[in-house]
């Protein structure tokens, strides 16, 4: 066996390892939970709204069917645990294959690790669980399969790909993005590749695009992911503008500028010498790199872009002799690898956490809410928690998002949680006879003037019921 | 001088609307009295507490146009610093690939377009052209890398970017003593010098905590201070300007040291915020400019080249004073307060106790002085608890009548859509005056 794929196992693990400890806490987890129980209790796909009653009965698609249902089999068959499991095995899939694609062009380890351990640490914004951790696994895999073949000529891998699209178009609806690596190998192969290769390339391209419309939408998965990139809503932190002087965006700044000077430093001919491909790393690089500004959300696979290119071109500036991979015996090489995963499981069963962080959720309202009757204005954030515990009250506005909101409900709820003019409006419109809301909004503070009756509050909440 | 007396030209078209233009002009019509503010003087919540004086030259400098000419001396100021801004670009691309306008001018393109976004009537501007400056003297040899130091003098009392300058000095004096094997030790009273050029304003080495304090903890609430948002423009240009630095990096010819000690930090300064997006463009011209193929190479003949023909100078000459002469003749001289509610002005006391909209603080302070402001655009002064204690009562979040209560509020004076403008009568506030724009609320 190679070095790099025992170093990139040893990757995995510790990305796994990360990934263990962290409790289930993302505000989305449990909208997607119920979404998939319904689903296999039905034996359909969810496929109208059932949980507010601002939008009761719509018809919409998250793309994520299979994303949901797989998180509930791994919910059923260990509770928290299972999904701790679930979410540790994406990353280390992540892990695993990010490092293999770095240590690809860079062999040597001490290279190597800094960026693929900084490509893991950045994508621990988006280790919250949910379908997108599925994209988080697959796409590293999309890249490896690309360049195995762009570098080592193994077309055979490219029969994976489209059977990874017509999974993950039905995971996560962010595999545009697998797509669009796929698609810019193959332009780099089309303006520079042998002839052969062009008619692979082409051949994987419309095989993929055609295997994603296996889905319940077909081919307004396609759309949708566009549109998504095109009308960014501004109320969801995640899908912002990045902060490069927040910690991951500093990360992902760390890994770009690196690559801007090692690329001026080395320029087209050391990008050659050393790498190949001399229009595959800008076109990688470049529309990577301004997803990533654009949508943070997006920053993991841009690092996983610029790792391999990093950890290749900085040694090569500072003239250090590239390294050939060590072999190392397989017998022993599988051995550490058992011990390693005996380890993990040894984690997974003393320290993964066996019930999820609620602390940023408003536990102590449920039992009021219970009792309380009327049509209830939630945070948004907490539309999924109430979503999975408080059922009997539909929600205004939930992390379902532009899917299942238009832009109408959320500027409603937005104008009233700011005393905006016309929030009394809102208020009447939509007959409010509960809020759940954080202390500090001004309509909490204006309602409790008011005379609304404090049904329950902690320190992160408060219910309010009209008078 | 074409290119820059028709962008100085253009620039004057855009009248004079600037929120922060006016206190930086009071700022500066009292520096040049002989007064230069070191304690507040506008204000009611921090009045008397030590302010930063780090752009007293580039205050003073607006001033001086105002008093000399009204706001048409300030559109001057401003169409002949954009003119030396916009020429100092093309000129950079023009030295770095002489006989290629084409080229030259679209690697200049991006500086120009994002600069567009800073053509304001501030010291930035100032700072802007500065930096544009020193761009083209780290190009040179060391002789033009002495002569950064007396800029850097001046860019300290004119703007607080001159961090940036000093950054690059340093990494320039670094990057020469990296590939100078034999003198490198030279670069290193360079180097002192730059620090100590820097040190030399009233401010001593609180300069360095405005800049510093800027590039850290930049106020995302201020748009201009937020993440460069592709939702934007200014932010669809920038993205467009990283791509072709990613793309010219990768296809171009190996950079030398230089290069990249001036694009590097200067495209990690970029991304931080929105404001320092012309930065990268900025920097990047000369890097485009040598390394972008020419269309029309092809064309060109290989037969030995012409003498110089000095006429081309000349009639530069002309056409530029031609603009120039235009320029000033179509001076608008109006101010645009359209942003502004001249109209509430009337209804807002005199005195202290009125608590106002941030954005309208610089220009209360011009136009009505014998209000003191709660808070303006000089920010820094107001953080934290003055700013938090705005922040509370303009959003009317829980606990705002204890901050009014607290403070003194007697007035209110916000956007007729702010919260409060909302909620404070709903709680026994009369209002005083109202419109679409603005409300004026007293207890």
């Amino acid at each position: 066996m190679r070095s790099t794929t025992l170093t990139a196992f040893l990757f995995a693990a510790l990305g796994a390892a990360l990934a263990l400890l962290q409790a289930p806490s993302d505000s989305d987890m449990f909208w997607h939970l119920s979404s998939g129980e319904w689903t296999l209790d039905h034996g359909a796909v969810l496929d109208r709204d059932i949980w507010s009653f601002t939008r009761a009965g719509t018809t919409y698609d998250i793309g994520a069917w299979l994303g949901d249902v797989i998180m509930v089999l791994a919910y059923r068959a260990g509770g928290w645990i299972g999904l701790d499991v679930l979410r540790a095995a994406l990353v280390g899939v992540a892990a695993f294959f990010t490092a293999r694609i770095t240590l690809r062009v860079q062999p040597h380890a001490g290279w190597a690790a800094p960026v693929v351990i900084a490509a893991i640490l950045v994508s621990r914004m988006v280790w919250g669980d949910r379908p997108q951790l599925f994209t988080l696994a697959l796409f590293p895999v999309v890249l490896d399969v690309l360049m195995s073949w762009r570098f080592e000529d193994r077309a055979r891998r490219l029969v994976l790909l489209p059977v990874v699209f017509v999974l993950w178009a039905n995971l996560h609806g962010a595999f545009a993005i697998g797509l669009a690596a796929v698609a810019i190998f193959v332009i780099d192969v089309l303006l520079e590749g042998p002839a052969a290769k062009r008619r692979q390339g082409l051949a994987v391209l419309v095989a993929c695009v055609v295997a994603s419309q296996i889905n319940p939408i077909a081919a307004g998965a396609i759309t949708k992911a566009a549109s998504y990139a095109a009308v960014l809503p501004s109320w969801i932190v995640e899908d912002l503008a990045l902060d490069v002087l927040s910690g991951a965006g500093f990360v992902f700044a760390l890994l770009f500028l690196l690559a801007i000077g090692a690329a001026m430093l080395a320029g087209r001919d050391g990008i050659v010498e050393r790498l190949g491909a001399p229009l595959l790393w800008p076109g990688l690089i470049g529309p990577f790199s301004i997803l990533a500004l654009a949508i943070q959300r997006e920053t993991p696979y841009a690092c996983m872009v610029l790792a391999p290119f990093v950890a290749a071109m900085i040694p090569h500036v500072l003239r250090r002799r590239p390294v050939e991979p060590l072999r190392v015996p397989r017998a022993a090489a599988l051995a550490v690898c058992a011990v390693i995963l005996a380890l993990l499981g040894v984690e997974a069963a003393l320290a993964a956490p066996s019930e999820p962080d609620l602390t940023t959720y408003p536990s102590g309202a449920l039992e009021p809410l219970r009792g309380a009757k009327g049509n209830l204005l939630n945070e948004y954030d907490w539309g999924g928690y109430l979503i999975r515990y408080a059922p009997e009250h539909p929600t205004f506005v939930d992390g379902r998002g532009g899917a299942v909101f238009p832009r109408a409900v959320v500027q409603d709820f937005q104008r009233a949680a700011a005393l905006a003019p016309g929030y009394r409006d809102v208020l009447a419109r939509w007959d409010i006879g509960l809020a759940l809301l954080r202390p500090e909004r001004p309509l909490a503070g204006a309602l409790r003037e008011d005379g609304w009756r404090v049904l329950g509050s902690g320190t992160r909440w408060v219910l309010l019921a009209r008078p | 001088m074409v290119m820059g007396a028709a962008f100085g030209l253009l620039a004057t078209l855009q009248p004079v609307s600037d929120s922060d233009l006016f206190w930086h002009l009071e700022t500066g019509r009292r520096t040049l009295a002989g007064d230069l503010p070191r304690t507040d003087l506008f204000s009611w919540t921090v009045a008397g507490t030590p302010v930063f004086t780090d752009q007293w030259l580039g205050d003073a400098l607006i001033a001086a146009a105002h008093s000399l000419a009204g706001w048409s001396g300030v559109l001057a100021l401003r169409a002949v610093v954009v003119a030396l801004l916009v020429g100092a670009v093309v000129d950079t691309a023009m030295s770095v690939r002489p006989g290629r306008p084409m080229v030259a001018m679209a690697a200049a393109l991006p500086a120009i377009a994002l600069s567009r976004f800073a053509w304001t009537d501030r010291p930035e501007l100032l700072g802007l052209l500065c930096f544009a400056v020193l761009v083209r003297l780290l190009r040179g040899r060391d002789r033009e890398l002495l002569l950064t130091l007396p800029l850097l003098l001046v860019w300290a009392q004119l703007h607080g970017s001159f961090a940036i300058g000093l950054v690059l000095i340093l990494g320039s004096c670094v990057a020469r003593a990296l590939e100078d094997d034999r003198e490198r030790w030279r670069y290193v009273p360079i180097a002192a010098f730059a620090i100590l050029a820097t040190l030399l304003t009233p401010s001593g080495l609180a300069s360095w905590t405005s800049s510093g304090g800027h590039f850290l903890a930049p106020p995302r609430f201020v748009s201009e201070e937020g993440v460069p948002d592709p939702r934007t423009l200014p932010g669809v240009f920038f993205l467009a300007t990283l791509a072709l630095v990613v793309a010219t990096a990768t296809l171009g010819r190996r950079a030398t040291l230089r290069e990249a000690a001036i694009i590097v930090p200067v495209a990690f300064l970029s991304l931080t915020a929105a404001r320092h997006t012309p930065y990268l463009a900025v920097a990047a011209v000369a890097f485009f400019a040598s390394r972008w193929p020419d269309p029309l190479a092809a064309t060109r003949s290989s037969a030995a080249k012409a003498p110089p023909d000095r006429g081309p100078l000349a009639r530069g000459a002309v056409v530029a004073a031609f603009l120039v002469l235009l320029a000033a003749a179509s001076f608008d001289e109006r101010v645009d307060e359209s942003a502004f509610p001249r109209a509430a002005l009337a209804s807002v006391p005199s005195g202290r106790g009125v608590l106002n909209l941030y954005n309208w603080g610089g220009w209360m302070i011009w136009t009505k002085p014998e209000t003191p402001v709660f808070i303006d655009g000089r920010l820094f002064p107001y953080v934290p608890e003055v700013f938090a204690d705005y922040q509370r009562v303009v959003s009317a979040a829980p606990g705002w009548e204890d901050v009014v209560a607290r403070r003194g509020v007697t007035t209110i004076f916000v956007g007729a859509n702010d919260a409060i403008a909302v909620r404070a009568p709903e709680r026994g506030w009369r209002v005083v005056y109202r419109d679409a724009q603005a409300v004026v609320l007293s207890k």
